[in-house]
């Protein structure tokens, strides 16, 4: 494999929110976890309109991912 | 193909030109521990060498009792040497916060790689639609859970019907 970078990037780019079974696989729950899915597809599509700063994305983002690591 | 097992070398740079967009995608594929991570080296390389996939980013991503998750380069990871052999970028794309997000579909305790790929496999799909002036817009794998109600729903429906 080539090396592109040395070191990565650390700005959210082309991942802004987990896969939708990460709470299946972390908790076995099933479409009730879909919640913080949809609020940070919302996100994301707010940022990618331009209608959000990154900084804003990249720190409401942490707090949804803070929010779902808490509870599982 | 086993572990360990030599596979094609060729390096060089992919042509970002040649890449299609449409077909990008990423792939977690969790293993109960890190060590076990090197059985999938084999599998991905004939993924590659078969034209199936074309390898644009892999990332190392370990998620630990407390929910954290580090994420390591394949460098790192001594028994991730194999990768070294396979044609394909790393490092370019995905970001640190990419595939640290990407991990939180790992439970606690076990250890995935995050591959970014571009599903070649799809190609004719792709231009099928886009001879069509259409595109493939999207995807997403489903929980196995999810997949597995909706037969079970399924086969419940048809033998209502049949009864």
């Amino acid at each position: 494999m080539r090396r592109v970078r040395r070191v990565r990037r650390t700005e959210v780019d082309l991942v802004p929110r987990p896969p939708l079974g990460a709470l299946d696989a972390v908790s076995g729950e099933g479409h009730p976890g879909l919640a913080p899915a949809d609020q940070l597809d919302e996100l994301t599509d707010l940022w990618r309109r331009g209608l959000l700063t990154r900084a804003l994305f990249e720190r409401q983002r942490a707090l949804v991912l803070q929010t779902w690591a808490r509870r599982h | 193909m086993g572990p360990g097992t030599p596979v094609r070398v060729e390096h060089g740079p992919i042509d970002t030109d040649d890449v299609n967009p449409d077909l990008v995608e990423y792939v977690v594929v969790v293993t109960p521990d890190v060590a076990s991570l090197a059985t999938l080296v084999p599998a991905l390389a004939d993924l590659v060498a078969d034209g199936q996939i074309r390898l644009l980013d892999v990332a190392v991503a370990v998620r630990g009792d407390d929910g954290a998750v580090e994420v390591h380069e394949v460098e790192a990871v001594e028994i991730l040497t194999g990768l070294r052999d396979v044609e394909g970028e790393v490092g370019g794309l995905l970001s640190q916060e990419d595939v640290a997000t990407a991990g939180h579909a790992l439970r606690p305790g076990t250890a995935g790689l995050v591959v970014l790929v571009e599903s070649r496999w799809a190609e004719p799909l792709s231009e099928a639609a886009r001879g069509v002036g259409g595109h493939i817009v999207g995807g997403e794998r489903i929980p196995p859970g999810w997949v597995a109600d909706a037969l079970v729903q399924r086969a419940d429906a048809d033998d209502q019907e049949r009864s």
